[in-house]
């Protein structure tokens, strides 16, 4: 997905054409997505509306240099996940990001950029299983860190810090490449109470 | 859409950036076949992309509600006179008003509410994705055209009702039709007309045939004007052969919408 030429500048244009070309590119990762978050089919369908209509209103907001298309594109599905969600259960905590994840110095450079998931991906691969899975939990299917905490059996404390240090850690491998081969080495630290 | 929790900021966080990084990666990950979005979807988020996209340099700003003008009720009566330019075009419309004119004097009860029923699955999907082409519109196009049907004596358009929303930006709209008579499309089928005011008025634009399915009460029908149209100010279905005409004789006018 990454190395393809970026379609959202074109819809930014107007240009229709893009739709089809979009919707065929990044349909089913708005998919995956949509399907773990919704109760139901129905409510899927209706957030993959949402979602595209968001993608076709904010194209312009699309910066290359700060991301990936398809990164973008989940940053903005998740966006309306959890507004929904938040319709849903008004009283829902969902804590998206931990508090104290904090990303004030890096700027990924152009370089960087194109293979960006492609390092996600690896990066997450090299993360201890416990953090991988509880991100999954998290960022895929939109669980709350309470229900994480129930589901998997793990104390509330445990499960916001392993989903911290995942989040630190992959973000960490993201901004650096040479740290995937740290990660590997470091990674018995993780497994705190 | 409305209400800020839908706001789609200018500027993207880099926590949030990186975690959409991440949620992409993971999804790849694990992507099924299950992930692919089902072709009926994928034609709906692509029908009101194509109208969405091309509106975009005009587009309201993000939190902007778009108020429309409150749909009169249906018994209410045509008042295709009301305005000035109505009045200069009056008799060139002639045969139209007067179809209008009766409608002045045709008292009728409430409707009745109406649901939408099962439709063989073409009619039900187009209609389907017609129905998410008008919200798209509504939701983005702050000068939209929205006119509700006043239903004429035909036996077609007893107790029927709904709404016409057009863009003329988009050159693009649909037709909401309640409780309108289904036809037998091998006698005859139903015929869209815009008047539009930057054009000679004595021959409206063709915008279409449709039918209506067996046992459908709310259809949503996608307008696609033959001809650029300038200005709309009244939209009528005929009835017409199979097929449809060129130029209406206007003996069965089944709804009219005039602003």
């Amino acid at each position: 997905m990454s190395s393809a030429a970026p379609l959202l500048p074109r819809i930014a244009t107007g240009d229709e054409h893009a739709v089809r070309e979009c919707v065929a590119r990044y349909g089913a990762l708005i998919w995956s997505l949509v399907r773990r978050w919704s109760p139901d089919a129905r409510d899927a369908e209706d957030a993959v509306q949402e979602v595209f209509v968001d993608l076709w209103r904010s194209a312009a907001r699309y910066e290359p240099t700060r991301s990936t298309e398809a990164g973008w594109v989940a940053m903005v599905t998740r966006r309306r996940l959890i507004d929904r969600l938040r319709r849903r259960q008004r009283a829902v905590e969902l804590e998206p990001l931990p508090d104290d994840f904090d990303l004030a110095h890096d700027e990924p450079s152009d370089d960087a950029r194109d293979d960006r998931v492609e390092r996600a991906r690896a990066a997450l691969r090299a993360l201890p299983e416990a953090q991988r899975t509880m991100l999954e939990l998290s960022l895929l299917h939109g669980r709350t860190h309470d229900e994480i905490a129930k589901a998997t059996n793990t104390p509330l404390g445990t499960v916001k810090s392993h989903i911290r240090r995942g989040l630190q850690r992959a973000r960490a491998m993201l901004l650096h490449t040479n740290d995937l081969h740290h990660a590997s080495d470091a990674t018995n630290e993780e497994h705190e109470s | 859409m409305s209400g800020k929790e839908n706001e789609v900021p200018d500027i993207a966080t880099r926590d949030e950036l990186l975690i959409g990084e991440i949620t992409a990666a993971l999804a790849a990950e694990s992507m099924s076949a299950q992930d692919a979005l089902p072709p009926g979807v994928a034609e709906r988020v692509i029908a009101a992309g194509e109208v969405i996209v091309p509106l975009k340099p005009t587009f309201a700003p993000y939190n902007t509600v778009v108020v429309l003008p409150p749909v009169p009720p249906v018994s209410a009566p045509l008042t295709v006179a009301a305005s000035p330019r109505t009045r200069r075009s009056f008799a060139v419309w002639g045969g139209w008003l007067a179809a209008a004119a009766m409608l002045a004097l045709w008292a009728r009860g409430p409707a009745k509410p109406s649901a939408v029923v099962a439709m063989v699955p073409s009619a039900a999907s187009a209609s389907a994705a017609a129905s998410w082409v008008r919200d798209s519109l509504l939701a983005v196009d702050s000068a939209i055209t929205r006119i509700a049907w006043a239903p004429t004596a035909d036996s077609t358009a007893i107790g029927a009702s709904g709404d016409v929303v057009w863009s003329t930006s988009a050159q693009r709209g649909v037709m909401r039709l309640i409780g309108l008579k289904s036809n037998d499309t091998r006698r005859w089928q139903y015929q869209l007309w815009i008047f539009d005011k930057t054009r000679d008025q004595r021959y409206p634009v063709d915008g279409g045939v449709f039918d209506v399915p067996p046992g459908a009460t709310e259809v949503f029908v996608p307008i696609n004007a033959r001809v650029p149209v300038g200005g709309a100010v009244m939209f009528a279905v005929t009835v017409e052969a199979p097929g449809g005409v060129v130029v209406s004789t206007r003996e069965r006018v089944a709804l009219l919408a005039a602003l």
